[in-house]
């Protein structure tokens, strides 16, 4: 019995040990949610956008007044230069945050000398009371993101950076939950994320990235200044210059590339994926903000995938060699086209004229991150345009790419229209390579050619043998049946361009390039009577040569009149403009 | 008497060298005229120009270096056969063209139109390559041809280099 008794007071006091245990860890749990929620800040009710400097200044002209010191070398310059703070802001990209107490204008720091590893912000907060203060924050780059943690800040005490306010009185803490920034079409006007820009596109996004705010401390008896308190997220917070103010880093596009496909092999000189050394120096100039913003704005969109990298090298490449690139539908337009800056807008809008045939084309090269379109001018071609009628595989970026060549002579004297024709019709020899190599003209299980494109399919596989192969018989034949899209395309342009031509114009015009089908001669013989070619050969068909004048005038840019053997004076005007040789663009 | 005679045989030699390329040249032209190229049969003569000559030139001088085809040629020797001037004759269906000059511009609308240029002929001559480009007015067909020499008869071997209008 005593024996017992001994055994259940060990059991009680082994019981009693147990649950001191388990208490003592649970305190030590609490203990540790405690000291979390000392450190793991909630961003404070806040609205944060990025736009331009006009948008975003708009009517404070007290903030402008607070920025005199930086002054633009001219009325086009992006950027406002400090003589006083030797260095300047980037006025394309300004993050704004509002909150009940202060309003914070962060902008990007450009220095002479780049630094690929370090973004540098300049932070302008304005309280309710109108008073300011104006902070300089570098971020070093970890991890291809800025580090808030390892950011330093000094404070700008007005006139000169050389007297800086007791920086160690000042550091960063940061939010552990984001802080989400709308961003606005193309950093111009008001739009939320996801409402349609001013041309009808919704380009507005939102981001959410990690925040911090500004830890003041008395430097010299410790605590907060000011009786500031610590925690922006209290009420109350933020109603005096010395208490603690949110900031966002603020990353120039250049580096969201640069971040985004390099990684953080950021000098990018070892791997033929990432942006090369050259890539790099060059694309950080003001002249590719524009641009930057808008391959970023791509790669974001694309999370960054494998093959949204590979355009973007393949991009940043052709931006630093002058050429221009449409970063939304992935076609390029090389330098080539610097001399006609008109004619490359024509068949840019021709391209992105809306009708289902021009839909078809963005979405094969928009949505195939591996399919790239080059148009390119060229002095070595016979007709008004060529298409390769392969894609080209670049093994560095797993790119095909497929390119079309407009004659210069042609793209320099001939109308508006003829040239969007033209662009039209060599993109739809793009679509039909596209589809083609895509395995969509064939049936999935047995591999044959669907009917209506079996010629086509077999010029095209005679020719990946290297075989002799009718491409542009089959390509044509094809054609045919896409004279109405055509037409369709090229009245959504020359409507949007100002032309008001019915419809069967456009179908005359779409009939180009398909004077040698079997369809079009036996819709439209040269003449009614075959014995004429011989014995009247200037009696034409009238709707022969209705189509071929009207094409004619517009390619040649001129007006062609025919006295026509049944007595009619037929009278072919252009209808097109003339591009203008310059900016600004007719 | 024999310093006479060398001089004929290397005389003859030359002569006959050039006779050879100006045969082998016929062969091929006349190959490429009789290729079923055409957009509409229907329309047989076929009027033909050697205005591609430029543009085999740029090719050979740009863009053949990446090709294995050439790495044993001289891109400069090759190019100076393309001087040359070079005709297809006795072929009725081939009609000298220079569409610039001859015809007015709706009766030449119509035309099945054969671009070429000359054939240029590898340093083993028993390969050649030649530019082609057919069909009709702003849909034509282009490429370059590869020529091989099998068994003492020129056959295509290969096409590449193409263009659709």
């Amino acid at each position: 019995m005593k024996k017992t008794f001994k055994n259940y007071f060990k059991l009680g006091i082994l019981l009693f040990g147990i649950s001191i245990g388990i208490t003592s860890c649970q305190k030590d749990d609490e203990l540790i949610v405690v000291e979390d929620k000392d450190t793991t800040q909630v961003a404070p009710q806040l609205k944060a956008t990025v736009s331009n400097f006009k948008t975003q200044l708009k009517g404070n002209t007290s903030a402008k007044n607070r920025l005199s010191k930086f002054r633009s070398s001219n009325s086009l310059s992006r950027t406002l230069h400090s003589d006083t703070y030797n260095f300047s802001i980037d006025t394309t990209r300004v993050q704004k945050i509002e909150t009940e107490y202060y309003t914070s204008f962060t902008f990007i720091v450009e220095r002479e000398q780049i630094n690929l590893d370090v973004v540098e912000n300049y932070v302008l907060t304005q309280f309710n009371d109108d008073t300011f203060t104006q902070h300089l924050i570098s971020y070093p780059i970890i991890n291809s993101k800025p580090d808030i943690l390892t950011g330093s800040i000094e404070a700008i005490n007005d006139d000169s950076l050389l007297y800086a306010k007791d920086p160690q009185c000042e550091s960063l803490l940061e939010y552990v939950q984001p802080i989400c920034i709308d961003f606005n079409c193309g950093l111009e006007g008001e739009h939320s994320p996801g409402e349609a820009c001013n041309d009808g596109v919704v380009r507005s996004y939102s981001v959410c990235s990690q925040g911090g705010w500004v830890y003041t401390t008395s430097c010299s008896g410790g605590g907060s200044a000011g009786g500031g308190t610590p925690d922006p997220t209290l009420p109350g917070a933020g109603t005096d210059p010395t208490d603690p103010v949110v900031v966002v880093p603020l990353v120039p596009a250049w580096q969201q590339v640069v971040s985004c496909i390099n990684g953080n092999n950021i000098q990018g000189v070892t791997d033929p994926t990432t942006l090369n050394s050259t890539v790099l120096g060059c694309i950080p100039h003001r002249d590719y903000n524009y641009q930057m913003e808008a391959l970023y704005a791509y790669l974001d969109a694309n999370s960054c995938n494998e093959s949204a990298q590979a355009f973007g090298v393949a991009a940043s490449e052709a931006i630093c060699n002058g050429e221009d690139v449409d970063i939304e539908e992935q076609i390029i337009y090389d330098n080539t086209w610097l001399p006609y800056p008109c004619q490359k807008k024509i068949v840019k809008d021709a391209l992105e004229s809306c009708s289902p045939l021009t839909e078809e084309l963005l979405n094969i090269f928009q949505a195939s991150d591996y399919s790239n379109l080059n148009f390119t001018v060229s002095n070595n071609i016979t007709g008004n345009g060529q298409t390769s009628p392969q894609s080209v595989y670049d093994p560095n970026t797993s790119i095909c790419t497929t390119t079309i060549k407009i004659r210069d002579t042609y793209v320099g004297a001939t109308t508006d229209i003829s040239l969007a024709r033209t662009a039209i019709h060599e993109s739809v020899h793009a679509i039909l390579v596209y589809l083609f190599e895509s395995g969509e003209l064939t049936y999935d299980i047995t591999g044959q050619p669907l009917t209506e494109y079996e010629n086509l399919v077999n010029a095209h596989v005679n020719h990946s043998l290297g075989l002799p192969a009718n491409l542009g018989k089959t390509h044509h034949q094809v054609f045919v049946e896409y004279v109405y899209k055509i037409a369709v395309a090229l009245e959504n342009y020359a409507i949007a361009a100002g032309h008001t031509n019915s419809y069967d114009y456009y179908i005359k015009l779409a009939w180009g390039g398909l004077y040698g089908t079997s369809t079009f001669n036996s819709l439209y013989p040269q003449y009614l009577n075959p014995s004429d070619a011989s014995a009247n050969p200037t009696n034409y068909n009238p709707a022969w040569l209705d189509i071929i004048n009207t094409g004619a005038a517009e390619q040649d840019n001129t007006t062609y009149i025919f006295n026509h053997p049944n007595g009619t004076t037929y009278t072919y005007a252009k209808k097109g403009n003339t591009p203008n040789a310059s900016a600004p663009c007719n | 008497m024999l310093r006479l005679l060398v001089i004929n045989s290397l005389i003859i030699i030359f002569f006959s060298s050039c006779s050879s390329y100006k045969t082998d040249s016929q062969i091929i032209l006349k190959k490429e005229i009789d290729r079923p190229f055409l957009i509409d049969t229907s329309l047989q003569k076929v009027h033909f120009n050697f205005k591609l000559n430029n543009y085999l030139k740029s090719y050979l001088l740009k863009k053949s270096k990446g090709n294995t085809l050439f790495k044993d040629e001289d891109p400069n020797l090759l190019t100076k056969q393309l001087d040359s001037k070079l005709s297809i004759v006795g072929d009725k269906k081939a009609i000298p063209f220079n569409f610039e000059k001859q015809g007015d511009r709706l009766s030449n609308i119509s035309k099945n139109r054969l671009y070429l240029s000359n054939p240029v002929f590898f340093e083993n001559s028993d390969s050649a390559i030649i530019a082609v480009s057919s069909g009709v007015i702003n849909s034509m067909d282009s490429s370059i041809h590869l020529y091989k020499k099998v068994s003492n008869e020129w056959i295509l071997d290969s096409t590449f280099e193409s263009w659709i209008e």
